[in-house]
């Protein structure tokens, strides 16, 4: 085949992805060139050189292919991915085997051979890129909340962040902020596994960008847990605020809402281990594209709602630490205990043996292929919704921001 | 190249250690001088456009990230605006891929009547894979050297390390990327000279290239990318197989990168350079005479000399800085404890200062506040009668208490 076969055979195999097709590189024989109305970015009629460098990567090319099989790719989407520059570090644009010839750059790739991280990397930066295209949502005007009526309860929550504020937001949902005179103190903790890994996933939903293995053993290095799973720092912080009888250890959830004279409260939010891997790899992208109130706001109200009917494992910690993770967990067991602050649940729970059951590294192929429907789904105009009340429900994270 | 003639911008896009932080540093300091004579450099800090980079590029970098959100626009967006000659430089530029290169020549004017023109800074690989290898070591990397040399010459460039190395140093590849869209004679390359040339040499060659002749430009600064030897190099990587556990990105740069590597371990003088082992020596400079013979068929603008490519002749004693010898480890090592006290002294006393000046502050505002009630009190006291009587009373206590011998 000649460099100018190989580059039409390129050219009209892109065609064919803009229109839907599916056929994989490796079984692409056509040469024929389809031409289509508003969306000619190609340079059909252009030299050679020229065709060749404005070629996209096997990258772009693949992930295209993918969405196709995914679902039915608007246009809108498929000019975005094939004119995507992946963000940040990583392989350049990858060359299609047998098209052309140039001696630079890396080896072409079979776009059926791209590592699934690369994949994920561009469609990272396309839903980055979709998300800060998106007109910035009108201002809701705020409801008004009933205040707090006399024989309510005053109240703190802390401890467990998602928890935290997912109590904070039903609570506050129904006229009962936090505060107050002289408050009980409801201090979230559990298993010790589960405050850590809660911990990071609420990080990530406020845009951090850290991996949960690099997360965790960087506090292991330190030897301290990060504070908000230090439920003894945090009742060492309220006991100089009120008395220590004013303080209650909250092991379990069923009893919260009789501590806060309320007859229900909705179970916490369980984010799965790949959810927040996409979260991070976007995180990364918006980082650099947006400021931090704005990157807030579209992982409230536009990612985070996109992906809510997300399922799939939690994630548990490593091997490496839960040596670590246990002596500091009984460590806070003996001070808590000692301290004598009253109970709610099994003290055990405190000093429980971490869960091994879960996901430890989320595969690059579920993100990716989760990463592939969400764009989908951010495209069809979230027609086929999200799962209202899930772990992303956007009335409850609006809520607790208040 | 004359320094003023119609508006045209000088895009200045690597590669990474070929005098760059020298060249930047000089261009920030003298901005003031240059507008003068129509050239502008558009630099409120002294990495803007690193910043400027990191945003076209959506490029995450240890947290600076988040300063260059709107980076590039902003830059772009002076340079159209100015009537005359604009330079912009920064090395990462080189690894930047076609479509993030099509938005940066479109927004800077190609097309619309500016005249672009490309400079790449190029230096020997023979040089330059040793440096890279440092300052991926400088950027917490944990690589040995061995292993960072199969990387990079494994044709397939799966890793990270061989994909940022190939991305920011493989000239032909760079200027298919950059120079695709623009004129040959719009093309400058810029030969970093061989070991032993006379100091200013470099210098003069950017200042050819730049138009910054008859500029009286004040060319002493301190700001460069200083090299390590072999043994600092070795002393690095080990450090970093430990801080990278405990040091966040943010206190790894000023701590491990500048106090450790740039103002302690780049000064000592008298341990190995790091080069070339000698297979790999041969495999540099075959490659080498591959991309000179490519680029002198390009017709570009040579500043320099094509043959400073080409790697001198191999050291004949190759320093591994995989087995060190331990006396200059040790020796290094003994120099960053040293800093690393000296550190901790100027933070202590620092500390120290700052309490000082809070509890002054303290006392200060506490006897604000004292007389601010006295002086309150004063006031209601004085508009009652029986107010004024208390006042009265008062002061003729405190006078008799004064008068008491």
């Amino acid at each position: 085949m000649t460099g100018d076969d190989g580059v039409t055979r390129a050219w009209a195999w892109v065609d064919h992805l803009r229109t839907g097709g599916t056929t994989p590189w490796a079984s692409w024989s056509s040469t024929g060139i389809v031409r289509h109305e508003n969306h000619g970015s190609g340079p059909r009629d252009h030299d050679l050189r020229d065709g060749l460098s404005r070629l996209p990567g096997a990258q772009q090319l693949e992930l295209l292919r993918r969405l196709n099989e995914a679902g039915t790719v608007v246009p809108a989407l498929a000019e975005q991915v094939l004119a995507a520059a992946p963000p940040g570090r990583g392989q350049p644009a990858l060359r299609l085997p047998g098209v052309g010839v140039t001696e630079y750059g890396a080896r072409p790739v079979d776009p059926a051979d791209v590592p699934a991280d690369e994949l994920l990397r561009v469609a990272a930066g396309v839903l980055a890129e979709h998300l800060v295209s998106q007109p910035p949502p009108h201002p809701k005007r705020r409801r008004r909340l009933p205040g707090r009526l006399p024989w309510h309860r005053a109240y703190q929550v802390s401890g467990n962040p998602l928890r935290t504020d997912a109590v904070r937001a039903e609570m506050t949902a129904r006229g009962r902020r936090p505060g107050g005179r002289n408050p009980v103190v409801l201090l979230l903790g559990g298993t010790p596994d589960r405050m850590v890994a809660d911990t990071y996933a609420w990080r990530i939903l406020h845009t951090a960008t850290a991996s949960w293995r690099w997360w965790i053993a960087h506090r292991a290095g330190f030897d301290e847990l990060p504070p908000r799973a230090n439920v003894a720092a945090a009742a060492r912080h309220w006991r100089s605020e009120v008395d220590a009888d004013r303080i209650r250890i909250v092991l379990d959830d069923d009893a919260l809402p009789e501590l806060l004279g309320v007859p229900a409260l909705e179970g916490p939010p369980s984010p799965p281990a790949e959810a927040l891997e996409l979260i991070r790899h976007v995180n990364q992208v918006l980082r650099v594209l947006v400021d931090r109130e704005r990157h807030q706001a579209l992982l409230d109200h536009d990612l985070v709602p996109l992906l809510a009917g997300a399922e799939g494992g939690r994630l548990v910690v490593p091997y490496a630490q839960r040596r670590w993770l246990k002596a500091q967990a009984r460590r806070a067991y003996d001070e808590l205990t000692g301290a004598g602050y009253a109970v709610v649940g099994d003290p055990a729970r405190l000093i429980a043996e971490p869960e091994r059951d879960g996901v430890i590294a989320p595969a690059d192929a579920e993100v990716l292929a989760l990463a592939v429907r969400t764009l989908l789904r951010a495209h069809s105009g979230g027609q086929d919704g999200h799962a209202s009340g899930g772990w992303g429900d956007p009335d409850r994270m609006e809520a607790s921001k208040r | 190249m004359s320094a003023v003639s119609t508006k045209r911008v000088l895009l200045h896009v690597g590669t990474p250690k070929t005098g760059t932080s020298y060249f930047q540093e000089v261009l920030f300091r003298n901005r003031a001088l240059l507008a003068k004579s129509g050239i502008l450099y558009p630099a409120e800090r002294f990495d803007a456009h690193f910043l400027a980079a990191l945003d076209l590029m959506r490029m995450p970098w240890g947290g600076l990230e988040q300063e260059a959100v709107g980076a590039w626009d902003a830059l772009a967006e002076q340079v159209r605006a100015w009537d005359g000659t604009a330079i912009i430089s920064h090395e990462i530029l080189a690894t930047a891929s076609r479509p993030q290169v099509e938005r940066a020549l479109a927004s800077l004017g190609l097309g619309d009547g500016t005249e672009i023109h490309l400079v790449l800074s190029v230096r020997d690989l023979a040089r330059q894979i040793p440096a890279e290898w440092q300052e991926n070591i400088k950027h917490r990397r944990t690589f040995k050297y061995a292993r960072y040399l199969e990387q990079i010459m494994d044709p397939d460039r799966t890793s990270r390390a061989a994909s940022w190395f190939w991305g920011v140093q493989e000239l032909p590849d760079i200027l298919d990327r950059w120079g695709s869209d623009l004129p040959p004679s719009h093309v400058h390359l810029v030969t970093v000279p061989r070991k032993g040339a006379k100091s200013n040499l470099l210098w003069e060659r950017f200042s050819e290239v730049f138009g910054l002749g008859g500029i009286d430009l004040d060319l002493d600064v301190e700001r460069s990318n200083p090299s390590m030897g072999a043994a600092e190099t070795a002393l690095l990587r080990r450090i970093n197989l430990l801080a990278n556990k405990v040091l966040d990105p943010v206190d790894y740069r000023p701590l491990v990168r500048e106090l450790l590597a740039h103002q302690t371990l780049s000064q000592r003088s008298g341990s190995p350079r790091l080069t070339l082992p000698p297979a790999v020596h041969t495999w540099a400079t075959e490659l080498a005479t591959s991309w000179v013979e490519d680029l002198e068929k390009r017709e570009y603008d040579v500043v320099g000399d094509l043959g400073d490519l080409l790697p001198g002749p191999p050291f004949k004693h190759f320093a591994d800085p995989d087995k060190p010898a331990l006396s200059q480890v040790n020796n290094a090592a003994i120099d960053v404890i040293s800093a690393l006290l000296v550190e901790n002294a100027r933070l202590r006393q620092t500390a120290e200062d700052r309490s000082s000046e809070l509890s002054e502050a303290r006392a200060a505002l506490s006897a604000t506040f004292r007389a601010k009630v006295r002086e309150t009190a004063v006031r209601r006291l004085d508009k009652t009668v029986t107010g004024q009587r208390a006042l009265n009373a008062y002061r003729r206590s405190r006078h008799q208490r004064d008068d008491l011998p």
